[in-house]
């Protein structure tokens, strides 16, 4: 008690974290339906259906060797806009019914159970995540508050590398050896390398905290939050959520679905956290997940950030001016955030164009998107390349207003 | 050859020390890194055949790894568990249910 008492004290010496209700855009109304997306053609919704075709071959073309995993591994491709399915295209084997492993797109569903859980009032940003996780009630550790992880500003030791190194990666040992029997408490295990919300480093370590610090707010109904809070009122069917050996979700890297239910939840963030109508994230949850974590602007510039604009357990498409930072995708409106995992997963979300795009795939090599990338294919027909993507996907798009949404027939009275 | 040794000795006995130093400075890592490879394809491989249901062809490519030579794996096809060996180290996977997936034994 003395030591939850004694991070308040702390926490208070920090600016609260602000939750201003709104989005920077507008949200248009929405039909209400149920079952598969309603779907629309390109030119109803303001696409060049030619310029579409040849985005589609693109994304689906296979110019590498396919044993060696080489070129272009695209599963699937879904274009949502105006609240409509306009485009969806498979490949690989894969069917619109395929539950798709999306690595780390999963952290930005993870700060979607978040956005639920703040909405109903069991969690809120300044909170100290010792007050949730007792692991993270020790000297220093018990500083860091839930807004310090969700935007990867814990100050936490962590490498987070792949194959590049895979000796040393915090990531590699937390999934699959030293980390494995409970990830959070492995994460919670690291020293502190930096002073809390200071210094921006993208952590798996850091969702996974989050993740387990939601067990003691939900109690028993932690286990079915994800289905109960968003994956049953989505009516995304095809969702696996997979939990480490010590029960948390693996918020970092194990949420699978369909692309079309992959679309669905790029919808929610698209519609302010509402679905239909109705309120199912925290006002100004999409506000804050979407604004850029303060400890990016005063970390030194690393390559990372070139790619990285990290708001809250999301990216975001605004660059640096101040430190000759472009946005991450120069193609589309600076409005655009999106969710990305390891090996070629995206997931768009673009409110100037009322679009959510999902491509997921499996590259092992990446085409060059941004000056100075390391270890890419030059060659944008020889690996998927996000720049030239998102191009072909901007070359496609025309400005279109959403159609109006028909009035809802009068509801008949019941004879008394 | 004692010209040699009094030079080559020295040499190598630096060298181990220096080693000696490095594994105990990075015992940890060291220690737990040869079980990353099974572990990973354990876990992958389940969650690719009964998460994503895919085959076994397919899902032996998907968790094909270049750098370790991997020493076998074991599929139950009826109690849905992987176990893979690697680096003389053995790892096995379970499916837990549908919205479960998959998780490592430990």
């Amino acid at each position: 008690m003395l030591t939850v008492l004694m991070s308040v004290a702390f926490a208070a010496d920090r600016a609260p974290t602000p939750l201003e209700p709104g989005v920077p855009w507008t949200v248009p109304a929405r039909e209400t339906w149920a079952g598969a997306w309603p779907t629309a053609t390109p030119a109803e919704s303001g696409i060049d259906p030619a310029k579409l075709e040849a985005l589609a071959a693109y994304a689906f073309s296979q110019t590498g060797d396919a044993a060696a995993r080489k070129g272009q591994r695209t599963n699937a491709l879904v274009i949502v806009r105006h609240g409509k399915l306009v485009y969806e295209g498979y490949g690989r084997g894969t069917t619109s019914t395929t539950p798709l492993l999306t690595w780390s797109v999963t952290k930005s569903f993870g700060s979607t159970l978040y956005g639920a859980a703040v909405h109903e009032g069991l969690v809120s940003l300044d909170d100290p995540a010792c007050t949730h996780y007792a692991p993270m009630c020790r000297p220093g550790h018990d500083r860091i508050l839930i807004t310090d992880l969700l935007r990867m500003s814990s100050g936490l030791h962590w490498i987070e590398t792949y194959e590049a190194s895979p000796l040393f990666s915090s990531v590699t040992a937390m999934l699959y050896t030293r980390g494995s029997s409970d990830m959070a408490a492995f994460t919670a295990s690291q020293p502190i390398a930096h002073p809390p919300g200071a210094f921006w480093l993208y952590s798996s370590g850091d969702s996974n905290v989050l993740s387990a610090a939601l067990k003691k707010p939900l109690g028993d109904r932690y286990d079915d939050y994800p289905w109960t809070a968003v994956f049953e009122p989505l009516g995304m069917t095809t969702a696996t959520y997979e939990k480490d050996a010590a029960g948390t979700y693996v918020a970092s890297s194990y949420l699978y679905a369909s692309a079309p239910d992959l679309a669905r939840w790029g919808q929610l963030w698209l519609d302010d956290g509402t679905w239909q109508g109705e309120r199912l994230l925290a006002e100004g949850w999409v506000r804050y997940s979407t604004t850029i974590a303060p400890a990016f602007y005063t970390t030194p510039k690393s390559f990372e950030h070139v790619s990285s604009n990290p708001g809250a357990q999301w990216y975001v498409n605004v660059g640096d001016p101040e430190r000759s930072l472009d946005p991450p995708w120069p193609a589309l409106p600076p409005d655009a955030f999106g969710a990305a995992g390891h090996w070629g997963k995206f997931l768009w979300v673009i409110p100037s164009w009322d679009m959510v795009v999902v491509r997921m795939g499996d590259d092992r090599e990446y085409g060059c998107s941004y000056p100075g990338q390391p270890e890419c294919v030059e060659d944008p027909t020889q690996a998927f390349t996000k720049a030239r993507f998102l191009q072909m996907l901007a070359d496609a798009v025309q400005p279109h207003e959403p159609p109006p949404v028909p009035e809802p027939e009068p509801a008949t009275e019941e004879a008394p | 050859m004692k010209r040699v040794l009094t030079v080559v000795a020295p040499v190598v006995a630096l060298a181990a020390i220096a080693l000696g130093m490095y594994v105990m400075l990075h015992w940890e890592a060291l220690s737990t890194f040869p079980g990353m490879p099974s572990s990973y394809e354990a876990k992958e491989y389940c969650s690719c055949r009964w998460v994503s249901e895919r085959d076994d062809a397919f899902c032996a490519a998907y968790v094909a790894q270049s750098t370790v030579p991997m020493q076998g794996r074991e599929v139950d096809e009826q109690a849905h568990t992987v176990t893979s060996r690697a680096l003389w180290v053995s790892n096995t996977a379970r499916y837990v249910d549908r919205r479960h997936g998959c998780v490592l034994d430990r």
